[in-house]
């Protein structure tokens, strides 16, 4: 009797943690917006901020990133619509604030290398088709030999089957290959006392894993690196003095490549 | 003389004071029954004690009818002094079992101490039935400790928040050692707030000639439909009783001379029923806004600026202030507009958040306007019931006028290389205003990362519904087409057997059914959706020409199948066929049409 009031117990409250956890972080956004309307936008940053530590939707993304371009903290606001987009790719605010925002920040373009190819589904929409198509031939071929159809016919289905999958398979490892960019990419970020001057402001690409080690290179705030890939194991990284993480980026165009902190960048697809 | 003998000698001296006063007290024989009301059920005590003595008395105790005494009394002495003055007591217990309901009373009777007579007093007991006898008790306990919920009107409407009090009356003589729980609402036609610890404590409260304490819990209990409608509350006390049987509940506790020692019991205090009427609200003169606030309120509309920029957001307040079921009231209704999207309202009271009967209601509307301009609030009307006034009322909300300057808009930048901007030429063409803030957050998402189609459970189980499809039409074919070969060769070889047997056996006319047959056979592989095998010569010769074979070839077919034709329906004579020839012509036919 007592284990069962015991698993209730603990059932109840492991039931109760998900509406606990909802209404806080709904209730933080609120408060957000009100902060926001009442002019605190510092408070309002700081309580969306406390709700990515749970979770994100396009919104709160977006209204952070209104935010941050209020507060001339450029990088900032591109790197939570870039969030947002991820999250709601259609989003015609978001895409027009973003562009908005880039344009006042000096930058050409921060967009990522786009898929071109059949732009506009999602990766998962490409490999649902990947699949369906899969099955639909083997299916129309397996039925096709069973109708004992000629044999014409049925190397003539095979051959339009087999045309349409790697077709399908091209799509699906394009995605995927601009996905592994985007996971390795990061906006460049001042640092948040630096926010006044943003559009002047730049983040210096070092030759060393080093405060002290002079740049090869600057980016603007707000600009798109990716951190290069370690040749063993996950991303180029510097454990330096004080815990500092270091990253080694480079630009889109390989031009500019160099260590920065990891504080100097915004992870795009980390909350 | 020593200090020793002193005190020796004044401890005798003492002791001859305290038995010469003592032997001067003056005899005094009391009796009474313990407890004085009990039921036919249980038993009491008749109780005679003589004060003065320590001497056994001596007497004859007379029989009650209706009363069973033991003969074999407890006797108890004592000896103690009260305020300085020695005192001497004997008690005798005489076990009473009553036999039936009844007033009875044990007459005075005799008693000899020391060679003197004594007489005992009457004393009375009341026996009555044993319910009869709970509710005695019930009147005691209910006089010991009682609730209090008084109204401060006769009649109530539905949906309306009574604010009033709820007083537990302790008397100081019930050793309460605590109140177990708050007080709990019975009945389920009001809703009432949750009443936790008292909110005031009163000692030395006079009522019905006892000193009482009282604990007080503010109570706001709304009606929730209309009718004459009954509500009550119970609490707990924990209460310190006798450990005897009959002590407390089936008898007056507190007059028990041991009340306060003894186990705890739990004594529920349980507020008699009371009726109260609920009417209905009047539907005359209702208004259409009219969204159930009872009381008599008094409501305003601000906003935090008058100057914005269009996308920026905006707090509107719009306060409610008063007495009443504030609990009740919903926020009013505003909607988004071509001017303006609001978000949801935002409550917040202050006042008593337990209770929310007297204090200001606000609620707060996020409003983020859409285009500039001078723009107008739409004003937010309140109307209310005034229960004391029996009539409904509105208050006409003020109009707000917001000035909203226009933001910052995306116009497309001039000269701009389509090929290296990579934002979709229907954005570029937009003008829409920027930097909205959306005023609710949409739907919430644990990760940025898009999460896989691979990692859903389904992705793989709809897949096996294919999977099977196919590797059943896979066997099927297979068996199918395998059976089709092999009935193929069976009928081929049988008729390729019929063809020399009829040519060993020089019958012309099986020797060309044969021949046309298995034309039939080769001919059916190369269509398989006509049924070739039901075709005439003349149907099979068509066909042949249809499928483009060698014209020789058609033709030498054509020979085969008018001579056999001829043989069998015009009756042609089959003297001069040589079988030889015929069968290496029809092999060389059905060669080339496989």
């Amino acid at each position: 009797m007592r284990i069962l009031q015991f698993s209730l117990t603990c059932l109840l409250s492991i039931i109760s943690v998900p509406f606990i956890w909802a209404s806080s972080k709904e209730q933080l956004f609120y408060d957000a917006v009100r902060f926001e309307a009442t002019g605190n936008i510092d408070q309002a940053i700081e309580n969306y901020e406390k709700i990515l530590d749970q979770a994100s939707s396009a919104n709160l993304h977006g209204n952070l990133a209104n935010l941050y371009y209020k507060n001339s903290d450029y990088g900032r606001s591109i790197l939570h619509y870039r969030k947002a987009l991820l999250l709601d790719g259609n989003n015609r605010e978001f895409l027009s604030n973003l562009s908005f925002v880039c344009r006042k920040a000096n930058l050409e373009n921060t967009d990522p290398p786009k898929n071109n190819f059949f732009d506009g589904f999602s990766i998962n929409f490409w490999k649902g088709l990947l699949v369906f198509f899969l099955w639909f031939g083997l299916l129309l071929i397996s039925f096709l030999f069973f109708l004992r159809t000629t044999n014409r016919s049925i190397i003539f289905a095979c051959l339009a089957w087999a045309g349409a999958i790697t077709l399908l398979t091209f799509v699906v490892f394009d995605f995927t290959r601009h996905e592994n960019l985007t996971e390795s990419q990061v906006i460049a970020l001042l640092d948040r006392k630096q926010g006044d001057d943003n559009a002047s402001a730049t983040i210096p690409l070092r030759r060393f894993a080093a405060s002290s080690s002079t740049a090869n290179a600057s980016v603007r705030a707000g600009e798109s690196l990716f951190v290069d890939q370690s040749q063993l194991e996950g991303y180029q990284s510097h454990q330096g003095p004080n815990s500092q993480n270091w990253l080694l980026v480079r630009t889109a165009d390989n031009l500019k490549k160099g260590w920065v902190r990891q504080d100097e960048v915004g992870w795009i697809l980390k909350n | 003389m020593s200090i020793k003998t002193i005190l020796h000698l004044l401890l005798i001296f003492s002791l001859g004071v305290i038995a010469q006063k003592t032997l001067a007290q003056s005899i005094r024989v009391e009796a009474n029954f313990t407890p004085s009301s009990v039921s036919n059920t249980s038993r009491t005590v008749y109780k005679v004690v003589i004060h003065g003595t320590q001497q056994n008395p001596q007497g004859s105790l007379p029989q009650v009818p209706g009363l069973r005494i033991s003969n074999n009394p407890q006797s108890l002495r004592s000896a103690n002094f009260i305020n300085g003055v020695p005192s001497v007591r004997v008690e005798l217990n005489f076990q009473v079992q009553p036999q039936r309901t009844g007033n009875f009373t044990v007459p005075a009777w005799k008693v000899m101490i020391e060679g003197k007579s004594y007489q005992v007093p009457p004393a009375t007991l009341q026996v009555l039935d044993p319910s009869q006898q709970e509710k005695q008790a019930h009147q005691d306990l209910r006089q010991a400790a009682f609730l209090e919920l008084p109204f401060s009107r006769s009649y109530f409407f539905e949906g309306e928040t009574i604010m009033t009090s709820l007083t537990l009356f302790i008397w100081d003589r019930l050793p309460v050692n605590r109140i177990e729980n708050a007080p709990t609402k019975i009945g389920e036609s009001f809703s009432s707030n949750n009443l936790g610890k008292w909110t005031a404590e009163k000692r030395n409260v006079s009522r019905n000639g006892k000193i009482y304490s009282t604990f007080t819990w503010p109570v706001a209990l709304t009606a929730a439909m209309a009718g004459t409608k009954e509500i009550s509350f119970t609490v707990n006390l924990r209460v310190r009783v006798n450990s005897r049987k009959n002590s407390p509940f089936s008898s007056p506790f507190f007059n028990d001379p041991f009340f306060g020692f003894g186990r705890e019991e739990s004594l529920t205090v349980e507020l008699p029923r009371k009726s109260i009427e609920i009417k209905p609200l009047p539907s005359a003169n209702r208004s259409s806004d009219y969204s159930g606030a009872i009381g008599n309120f008094r409501a305003q509309s601000s906003v935090d600026a008058n100057q914005i920029e269009v996308g920026d957001p905006v707090r509107l307040n719009f306060s409610i202030e008063g007495k009443g079921n504030f609990a009740a009231i919903p926020a009013p209704i505003l909607e988004s507009n071509e001017e303006f999207k609001i978000g949801p309202p935002a409550f917040l009271f202050e006042g008593n958040e337990e209770i929310k009967s007297e204090g200001r209601q606000n609620f707060e509307f996020i409003l983020t306007p859409q285009k500039a301009g001078n723009l107008k609030i739409t004003p937010l009307n309140f109307s209310y019931f005034d229960p004391i006034q029996e009539k409904y009322s509105t208050i006409i909300g003020n109009e707000i006028n917001l000035f909203v300057k226009p933001g910052e808009k995306w116009i497309e930048p001039p000269n701009q290389n389509k090929s290296q901007n990579s934002m979709p030429s229907n954005i570029a063409m937009s003008t829409n205003d920027l930097f909205q803030t959306a005023s609710d957050p949409g739907i919430w998402h644990s990760s940025l990362q898009p999460k896989s189609i691979e990692s859903n459970y389904w992705f793989w189980t709809f897949q096996i519904l294919p999977l099977s499809g196919t590797l059943a039409f896979g066997l099927l074919g297979w068996k199918r087409r395998n059976k089709f070969n092999e009935d193929f060769r069976i009928k081929k070889a049988n008729l390729s057997r019929k063809l020399n047997e009829n040519a060993d056996h020089r019958d012309p006319t099986g020797f060309f059914r044969a021949f046309k047959d298995l034309t039939r056979m080769q001919i059916s592989k190369k269509d398989k959706s006509r049924n070739t095998f039901a075709f005439s010569s003349d149907e099979l010769i068509t066909f042949i020409k249809e499928q483009k074979f060698d014209k020789n070839l058609i033709i030498e077919i054509e020979e085969m199948l008018r001579l056999g034709d001829g043989l069998e329906f015009a009756e042609s004579s089959s003297q001069e066929l040589d079988f030889k020839d015929l069968r290496r012509k029809v092999s060389e036919i059905l060669k080339k049409l496989s």
